[in-house]
């Protein structure tokens, strides 16, 4: 069993009342996000002082990118409506753990 | 803050009636982090004007303020379409809190409402707000 390095993605919070969580949207380096793109609910987010923090090794579906990866974030609203997209270009992701070494032995 | 700025032409004690539904409207985009602000030209003896939105979505009102100016700047409270809605206040009596009330123009209503100058219906939609900038 391998042990990811975590990775915490921050951003102040919606200023929107009715906002109720986040969507993370991710691309390949060079492709645009948008949101159509390959979207994760982010669910086990905390916030501190206005500040959001998700730990992304810990989504599904992200915890084995290993690569330079476009990212944007939508609010979603208590209605379901997302927002315009904040974005951060050429994220080095690497949640892909190496082998592990080989057989020991005591010589 | 960023100002969206709009324009309800004001009829005080107006009577007009529309078939709202058949015409073709102007939709104002704005966020639920922004100010929009609608103005109106004076009633006659108005003292101060009331302003409220009608939330399509949740088909209620929402009181926005009362102003004495021919302005006033709005941040929404939620995401949706909004109609914006104006009456005029003057005060009656000396009790100090008793107004006779116009009718309320509403901004869809082609003929008390102006896009770009000309008589024009409009509607707001407020977006959610996006998140602040990305960082690790």
């Amino acid at each position: 069993m391998s042990k990811l390095q975590s990775m915490v993605l921050r951003f102040p919070e919606s200023s929107s009342l009715d906002a109720v969580g986040y969507t993370l949207y991710i691309e390949p380096e060079g492709v645009e996000v948008t949101h159509n793109s390959p979207g994760y609910d982010l669910v086990n987010f905390v916030t501190v002082d206005n500040i959001v923090e998700t730990d992304l090794s810990g989504i599904d579906g992200i915890s084995t990118m290993d690569g330079v990866y476009n990212i944007g974030v939508a609010t979603i609203d208590d209605a379901g409506n997302e927002s315009s997209l904040s974005t951060m270009d050429s994220v080095p992701l690497d949640f892909v753990a190496p082998n592990p070494p080989g057989p020991l032995s005591i010589g | 803050m960023q100002i969206l700025r709009v324009v309800l032409w004001l009829t005080i004690f107006s009577t007009s009636a529309f078939a709202w539904e058949g015409l073709d409207y102007y939709m104002y985009f704005g966020t639920t982090d922004e100010g929009i602000t609608a103005a109106w030209s004076p009633g006659d003896g108005a003292q101060k004007y009331q302003i409220r939105g009608y939330h399509k979505e949740h088909k209620v009102y929402v009181d926005f303020g009362i102003t004495e100016n021919c302005e006033y700047t709005v941040v929404l409270p939620r995401s949706g379409h909004y109609i914006f809605e104006v009456r005029s206040l003057k005060q009656v009596g000396t009790g100090g809190i008793t107004y006779a009330m116009s009718e309320w123009v509403q901004s869809i209503d082609p003929s008390v409402s102006t896009v770009d100058g000309n008589h024009r219906g409009w509607w707001v939609y407020g977006c959610v707000a996006p998140p602040g900038n990305l960082f690790f």
